[in-house]
């Protein structure tokens, strides 16, 4: 192989690997932490609303942003409507935490008097 | 009703807080108090069995009929739907909720809201106001057979010498104190009980698990479902018998009067309500959930333009939605605007605790106001 063959091959199997690399969004992220995957994607977290913003780009082909809740591995567009996984962006699962402890995290944040 | 001032018993923090009642800060003043007259009180009664009665048909229709709607409206991911037709079916068991009415000129109670999931002020309505009445009022009587109904629910609900786990936000003081007085109710039924922080609830294979150890079959958790469903999907979906049961996640929201007043437009109970905004009209705006009456206004619809009447009170929610409903003027007593929180306990009315705000919205400035009849 030569060096031209070599570089080439190497591309591609960088763009290849960008395709099928999968996003690991951090486990606690702190309010407003940003990240960005290996898709090039950004995205923005709320601790409040505990989800995490992703920005609209030409590489996920989105127009808005659309959140991604963490906890339940669902999507909500900027209506507030569940929607399927943006077809560019592909999420490493498994995305729920199945073990020890899965409660508590928002009433350290607001209170449930109604 | 007759809102009357009275003398504060000159000790009553050190009675309150001897009581378990150790949140109170501004909140119980005991500088007034409500006088009901006994027809008002029947009236109240009735308005709460038959609210609970539509509240359950609303449920029942939306679970067993419309089951999109949890996930269109509610947001409810379609596992935790099918978990809540599962819990609805098997008639998994609630144990009490509150109704928060608010009395029309014409002294018709008109439901503002159900609190079906984690409805608080309740050691207040029960104890507390009760042992007020016994100092000051012995002779009269008071709507408030709180304590006893929740005492005979466990009893219908467990038997003797069953463990149940209660779970909560212990950062918080007044969750500690509702929790351990819910608890006391379990253990005068028999009950062997554990209060811990549901931070501490290990989740095992499908098993939730308390720090000794002890696996968690019973638990009743002052934390609501939208919380958890939001936190884990899986957690919610554990092998658990959970008090209030899940299928409380339908009644505990405000986009359920919209269907309330769908089925029951007739009702004189029931205000019109909506999701999308109406035509005409003066309106509550209010989030789909929303707490301590946050980012709740008054607004002015004139061919569907709004215009704020009374501003949207502070908060962070509404992401999900606002409900529409139909605007009743409150009455003022002494410049106060009360609400009856009515409480349902074991599927039957079983009294009433009083809060009172000097603004026609109640957040958590309201304070408690004792009542006798």
């Amino acid at each position: 192989m030569n060096r031209k063959t070599y570089l080439i091959a190497a591309v591609c199997m960088m763009a290849l690997s960008g395709c099928t690399q999968k996003t690991e969004l951090p486990e606690n992220p702190k309010d407003k932490e940003e990240y960005r995957d290996s898709q090039g994607n950004q995205w923005i977290y709320n601790a409040m609303l505990m989800r995490w913003a992703l920005m609209p780009s030409i590489a996920n082909g989105l127009s808005t942003t659309h959140y991604y809740y963490p906890g339940s591995g669902t999507w909500r567009n900027a209506q507030g409507a569940t929607v399927d996984a943006p077809s560019g962006v592909k999420m490493s699962t498994p995305s729920a935490k199945t073990k020890g402890s899965v409660f508590g995290s928002t009433g350290r944040s607001r209170s449930i008097y109604a | 009703m007759d809102r009357i001032s009275v003398t504060p018993r000159p000790n009553y923090q050190e009675k309150i807080e001897q009581l378990g009642f150790d949140f109170h800060a501004a909140y119980w003043k005991e500088e007034a108090y409500y006088l009901l007259r006994a027809d008002e009180v029947e009236k109240l009664e009735q308005a709460t069995r038959q609210a609970y009665q539509m509240m359950c048909e609303a449920a029942r229709h939306i679970i067993e009929e419309r089951p999109q709607w949890m996930e269109q409206v509610l947001k409810i991911p379609p596992h935790v739907c099918r978990r809540i037709k599962y819990a609805w079916d098997e008639d998994e068991p609630s144990l009490y909720g509150r109704f928060d009415f608010l009395i029309a000129p014409d002294g018709t109670p008109k439901i503002l809201e159900f609190n079906a999931d984690t409805p608080t002020s309740l050691l207040e309505a029960s104890l507390i106001q009760w042992q007020w009445k016994e100092d000051l009022f012995s002779y009269r009587d008071q709507y408030n057979g709180i304590h006893e109904a929740l005492v005979q629910s466990w009893k219908d609900m467990y038997k003797p010498h069953s463990s149940v786990h209660f779970v909560g936000s212990l950062e918080n003081s007044e969750d500690t104190g509702t929790l351990q007085y819910l608890a006391s109710t379990a253990m005068e039924a028999g009950i062997s009980t554990r209060v811990m922080d549901i931070a501490d609830m290990n989740l095992n294979e499908g098993r939730f698990f308390d720090p000794s150890g002890e696996r968690i079959t019973d638990c009743f958790k002052l934390y609501p479902w939208e919380w958890m469903i939001n936190e884990s999907e899986v957690g919610c979906l554990a092998d658990i018998r959970w008090i209030e049961p899940i299928w409380k996640a339908v009644m505990s929201n405000k986009a359920i009067l919209t269907i309330l007043y769908e089925l029951f437009p007739n009702s004189p109970y029931v205000l019109p309500a909506f999701l999308s905004r109406p035509q005409f009209g003066i309106f509550c705006k209010k989030p789909i959930y929303s707490r301590e009456g946050h980012n709740v206004s008054i607004v002015d619809i004139h061919d569907w333009n709004e215009e704020v009447r009374i501003a949207e009170t502070k908060g962070d929610y509404g992401e999900e939605g606002y409900v529409y409903q139909s605007y009743i003027r409150p009455t003022s007593y002494q410049g106060r605007y009360p609400i009856i929180g009515s409480w349902v306990i074991g599927g039957e009315p079983a009294g009433i605790g009083i809060r009172e705000n000097t603004s026609e919205i109640t957040d958590n400035l309201s304070e408690f106001v004792p009542h006798v009849f």
